[in-house]
């Protein structure tokens, strides 16, 4: 036991002994360098300005210069939120490149066109009124770390950045996002570009103009990923462009206004797999209430090669899963079984226009169903419908299926 | 089980030893002696035209019109006289070889950023002076009268 004290006595003085670091405070921006990289910090301008690591400080502008021990991240911007302030923090490194605005708790950092570093951003704490915008031309990290943030203004997040965006959300945590209502936003959460969800923790979201979340390039959901459940919104819950790829994680839809899930071609004919849907592994669970809304909606082909995909689907005119070209369910390995299971009870929608007419429908589509794999059960509650209705060629190879066709 | 504890208090000593730790923080004000204080608790501020250093009670105010630069120091270098010529200190890379500029008598060390010392010396006269390659590409600490350069060997 004594040589056991020893050691970790030895540990306690190893770690106390660690880097240093200055952090420069102007307003609610500190900027953190560490000692080691310092150099030689010159003041400049009649000692008006300071220089460190490429970027002037203006003195008149610093509140306090503070040294104390601790590490600073490379190329790491931590946002706090503490109700009607937010604090930020950014290592020196890529300060210099970074302009960051802070008015209450509503945050906009926007990274130079010259800075070719990935930054991760870190976003935390609590707001009843506060928003993060991002915008950059470089790939970029937010880490969404156990945040609770209302915007009153627009998005909650908006992320204009128009490169890979990895959204990771801490394990162990939970993210609760609110946009304004009557806002021009195009979602709670936009990211302009392309979104990688990765991490095991929690992400709630609430879509209070539009859509909960909203991509304008692909959204992939890592095998990584936690949950993510949209608790309401006023059109889709996921509005993505381009593709959609699920390889694991929850994703719960429900309170939506429009389509749970809504997947649509870019403008850009060359992009790759556009309009298309990939489901390989996790678990959906679509409450398709409102009339007329789908629960997984593709302008191209969908394929489901494994997860499991749950829907309720109570709408007049509803369907659970609805392609305009190809659906192809299959399984592809035996370890991540493909199931979908969808209870359909909606009434035919009839609208005014009788063009319009829309029947309720587990599955719909307008190109081919390949079924080779898995299982898809049907519990039709008195649409006085078929479940599945395929307008192309439907081929059966294998899988467990109850459901009534119409092709 | 003796060794195996002795060992792992070797590693962690070793471990806490490694990391580059800066006990001063220097100024340096044109045309006077550096001023060293310790960076423990140190707080900066600006009071009209001057900077203020307080830790643990003390207070110490420089004149920022006069004030030329600070840096982050291994070693107390308070007194060590700004001499017209001889306060040029640098050191750079040059065709992979470290070459530094110092005072004869500056105390010259080149450590790895993991702490192991590649060469250890007192300048022998003022000016330039080019050591030996580098044994490998990376980072390289030059510390040059306890001030820091830190240099890329590619």
């Amino acid at each position: 036991m004594k040589k056991l004290t020893l050691l970790f006595l030895m540990g306690a003085v190893a770690a106390s002994a660690g880097a240093q670091r200055m952090k420069i405070y102007r307003g609610h921006v500190c900027v953190n360098v560490p000692a080691a990289a310092a150099g030689e910090m010159t003041f400049a301008e009649g000692g008006t300005r300071l220089n460190v690591m490429g970027a002037a400080y203006d003195l008149a502008e610093v509140d306090s210069i503070i040294v104390d021990r601790g590490e600073v991240a490379e190329a790491a911007v931590g946002v706090r939120y503490a109700g009607t302030e937010a604090f930020v923090e950014m290592s020196a490194d890529v300060a210099p490149q970074l302009a960051v605005a802070v008015d209450g708790a509503h945050v906009s950092i926007t990274a130079d066109p010259s800075l070719a570093t990935e930054v991760a951003y870190r976003l935390s704490g609590t707001s009843a009124d506060g928003s993060f915008f991002m915008d950059g031309e470089y790939k970029a990290t937010v880490e969404l770390d156990g945040l609770t943030l209302t915007s009153t203004r627009g998005a909650a997040i908006d992320i204009a950045n128009g490169k890979r965006i990895d959204i990771v959300l801490t394990d162990g945590t939970t993210t609760t996002l609110t946009d304004c209502t009557g806002g021009g936003q195009k979602a709670c959460f936009f990211v302009n570009g392309h979104a990688e969800f990765k991490g095991g923790g929690t992400l709630l979201l609430t879509g209070n103009t539009k859509h909960a979340f909203a991509s304008d390039e692909y959204t992939q959901l890592k095998a990584s990923t936690g949950t993510i459940r949209v608790l309401r919104a006023v059109t889709d819950g996921f509005h993505v462009e381009q593709y959609f790829q699920m390889d694991g994680g929850t994703l719960d839809i429900a309170g939506t206004g429009s389509d749970c899930i809504d997947v649509s071609l870019t403008k850009d004919d060359t992009d790759e797999m556009n309009g298309e849907v990939y489901i390989n592994g996790g678990s959906i669970t679509m409450d398709v209430a409102a009339d007329d809304t789908k629960g997984l909606k593709a302008e191209r082909d969908i394929t489901i090669a494994g997860g499991t995909l749950r829907a309720t689907v109570t709408g007049d005119g509803c369907k659970g899963i609805k392609t305009d070209s190809n659906l192809l369910v299959t399984q592809a390995d035996a370890a991540s079984p493909t199931y979908i299971e969808m209870t359909i009870s909606g009434k035919t929608y009839m609208p005014d226009d009788p063009e319009l007419e829309s029947k309720c429908r587990a599955i719909k589509t307008d190109g081919d169903f390949t079924f080779d794999g898995g299982t898809i059960i049907v519990h039709n509650e008195g649409t006085g419908e078929r479940d599945v209705d395929v307008d192309g060629v439907y081929t059966y190879v294998s899988g467990q299926y109850s459901f009534t066709l119409k092709n | 089980m003796k060794k195996i504890y002795l060992t792992s208090a070797l590693a962690l000593l070793s471990l806490g030893a490694g990391a580059q730790s800066y006990d001063f923080l220097t100024f340096c004000p044109e045309g006077k002696a550096q001023v060293s204080l310790p960076v423990d608790g140190l707080k900066l501020r600006v009071e009209g035209s001057q900077l203020v250093a307080e830790a643990g009670g003390s207070r110490t105010a420089f004149d920022l019109p006069s004030l030329r630069a600070m840096f982050f120091a291994t070693e107390n270098t308070t007194g060590i006289a700004a001499a017209p010529g001889r306060d040029e200190t640098a050191a750079t890379l040059r065709d992979g070889r470290i070459c530094v500029t110092a005072p004869a008598g500056s105390r010259v060390a080149v450590l790895t950023p993991d702490g192991r010392t590649v060469a250890r010396f007192t300048k022998p006269a003022d000016g330039s002076e080019t050591l030996g390659p580098v044994p490998a590409a990376g980072v390289y600490l030059v510390n040059v009268n306890g001030r820091t350069f830190k240099l890329l060997a590619q």
